[in-house]
């Protein structure tokens, strides 16, 4: 039975069918197998999957990276993360660097993050005389940032499926992420100094400040909506669309990026990535519930304890696994399929829950950059003209710094185990 | 011909979905602030937005899936699929439509009588009828089957199309 829901999966993608229906069609093929008679139950658990208040934050989220991205937001915190640290070699790097972070802390989708930051900083970095692949790739590997702290639309679905607390998660998310973001930084300043990226800007106080306080509606937003959820004056649902409330305020009052005409193909593109990641959410409980009556993870927990006892071996493993079904499925997908089947088993090793979804959203995350699925290597290739294929050599340095990343996460418990320590 | 009034049918599946979408996205946007903003502001809390807000949300995220389909947004791997010989492709493409159609069906039909059957629930706080609520699943597979029968009526018109092409010549 485990042969026919993961062969017929497999199949099903080789003749392009797509993921969604892939794993609908398959669990399909198994019930009938079964001489399942009730198929009413996969239409009642498409409905009853989405009834949940939780995972409403997901679309509230992908709207508000959609706001903030046509509204001007990514702009102002460019300009800032500009001022803050331009001086620097290669400083435009590291102001992109710095920019994704900002712009991760408020937006949990990355593909928002590249287009926001690269469409202002890519034509920069090549006008101030980077090298195209070399800003192309600074961009779309440093927009995974925003996939690992919070808000995080990867969490959500994890801490959704494995039954994990979303704010614990989050907040096991903002240690990662800055270590994500500092290395990156440290790799970009060394390539910086052996090209001799230099910058004319000199660093002035008055045009930080300046920045700052133009900047400022919109840095205040990762506070108010990480701090909110912290101190428990609202859940990540409410927060989120707390955060779309005032993320239109400022866009349309203070920015005046966004237009009201602007708004319904906002909407559309928001309604479009809600739809895809949805769909899949429809049918992942039916999924589950073949995998639990299967005792699929029971049969790999138990192969695992018997063979392989050890906790590192298995995280190395998921790692390996989660790269490897990154590079085909989007982050989402991957997180959605990989938690039901592997949460169970790394909870039979006794690993903490919220440890473990870091590892895994950090791997997965990665996917985000390697071909032949990475979205916003494509966004970011779109905005630079430079081809996929001659981006993927400059990419390899990151790609090796975002794996040593993930180990140092699921090696070093602390890191991610620390800041959720006070909130049990 | 078929081409000409798929694309229409197609153009208006796209927009009814999304003018469903959207309006729905809004209305739960808004009634998910309006709970905050009332337990914050006036220290009480309807039990309505809430529950209105997951109804909107089964109905965003399948209208949305339509969308997705009509821009052709459902992400898919074609790197095996492109690496089959080129006379083949199309029939390929034919049978996987063809399942992808078998799945919606089962959830059109299946979907239609469990609407009937929870017509006579209410929902616990508005006191609506369950059956608008899960009538979604349908109505989505619904649109999504047609679209895809028009693809596949596309691809069988361009086969029998290029295939009278090459005899002529």
């Amino acid at each position: 039975m485990t042969l026919l829901l993961f062969g017929s999966f497999i199949f099903f993608i080789i003749i392009r069918v797509p993921v969604v229906y892939s794993l609908a069609l398959s669990c399909l093929s198994v019930l009938l197998w079964k001489g399942e008679t009730t198929l009413m139950l996969i239409a009642q658990r498409t409905a009853t999957s989405l009834d949940s208040f939780p995972l409403l934050a997901v679309p509230l989220f992908i709207l508000m990276g959609e706001i903030l991205n046509r509204g001007g937001c990514g702009e102002k915190l460019v300009a800032f993360s500009q001022r803050l640290v331009g001086g620097m070699t290669g400083g435009l790097a590291h102001a992109n660097i710095i920019a994704s972070m900002f712009f991760g802390g408020i937006s949990g989708v990355a593909t928002a993050d590249t287009a926001a930051i690269g469409s202002v900083l890519i034509p920069t970095m090549i006008k101030s005389g980077y090298d195209p692949k070399f800003s192309t790739v600074v961009t779309v590997t440093s927009s995974i940032i925003g996939i690992i702290v919070p808000p995080s639309i990867d969490m959500i679905l994890y801490g959704w499926i494995s039954g994990t607390s979303i704010v614990e998660l989050f907040a096991g998310g903002i240690l990662p992420g800055i270590l994500v973001g500092l290395s990156l930084m440290a790799l970009s300043h060394w390539i910086s100094f052996k090209r001799g990226y230099r910058s004319k800007e000199k660093f002035s106080l008055h045009k930080l400040s300046k920045a700052f306080v133009v900047a400022l509606p919109a840095l205040v937003m990762p506070i108010l909506i990480v701090g909110g959820m912290f101190t428990g004056i609202f859940t990540a649902t409410e927060g989120a669309s707390v955060a779309v409330v005032y993320g239109i305020i400022i866009s349309i009052l203070f920015y005046r990026g966004l237009r009201v005409r602007d708004i319904p193909s906002l909407i559309l593109n928001a309604c479009t990535t809600v739809g895809s990641i949805m769909l899949l959410i429809a049918f992942c409980k039916t999924f589950g519930w073949i995998l639990t009556a299967e005792r699929i993870p029971h049969a790999i927990s138990e192969f695992f304890l018997s063979n392989l006892p050890y906790q590192s071996l298995f995280l190395l493993n998921v790692i390996l696994l989660s790269l490897i079904v990154g590079t085909f499925l989007t982050p989402a997908a991957a997180t959605i399929i990989l938690t039901p089947i592997l949460a169970p088993v790394a909870n039979s090793f006794g690993i903490d829950p919220v440890h473990f979804g870091l590892v895994l959203v950090c791997s997965v995350a990665i996917g985000h950059v390697t071909p032949p699925v990475a979205l916003t290597l494509y966004i970011g290739a779109g905005i630079s003209g430079v081809s996929v294929s001659e981006l993927i050599k400059p990419l390899m340095p990151f790609l090796l710094i975002l794996i040593v990343v993930t180990l140092v996460v699921a090696y070093f418990p602390p890191l991610t185990l620390f800041l959720p320590g006070f909130f049990r | 011909m078929a081409k000409k009034y798929g694309e229409k049918i197609q153009q208006f599946l796209l927009y009814i979905s999304w003018s469903l979408a959207g309006t729905f996205l809004v209305i739960m946007t808004f009634s998910v602030f309006l709970q905050v903003f009332t337990r914050y502001i006036f220290h009480f809390s309807y039990s309505w937005p809430e529950e209105l807000a997951r109804f909107s949300f089964i109905w965003t995220s399948l209208t949305g899936a339509c969308i997705a389909l009509e821009l052709k947004k459902l992400h898919d791997i074609d790197i095996v699929f492109n690496l089959f010989p080129k006379a083949l492709k199309p029939f390929i493409s034919i049978f996987s439509h063809i399942l992808i159609c078998a799945i919606l069906t089962v959830l059109v039909i299946y979907g239609l009588q469990l609407t009937v059957l929870v017509h006579p629930q209410l929902s616990p706080a508005m006191e609506i009828r369950m059956s608008y609520v899960y009538f979604a699943v349908p109505f989505a597979a619904g649109l999504m089957l047609i679209s895809y029968i028009c693809e596949i009526i596309y691809q069988i018109s361009d086969l029998m199309f290029s295939n009278t092409k090459r005899e002529t010549v």
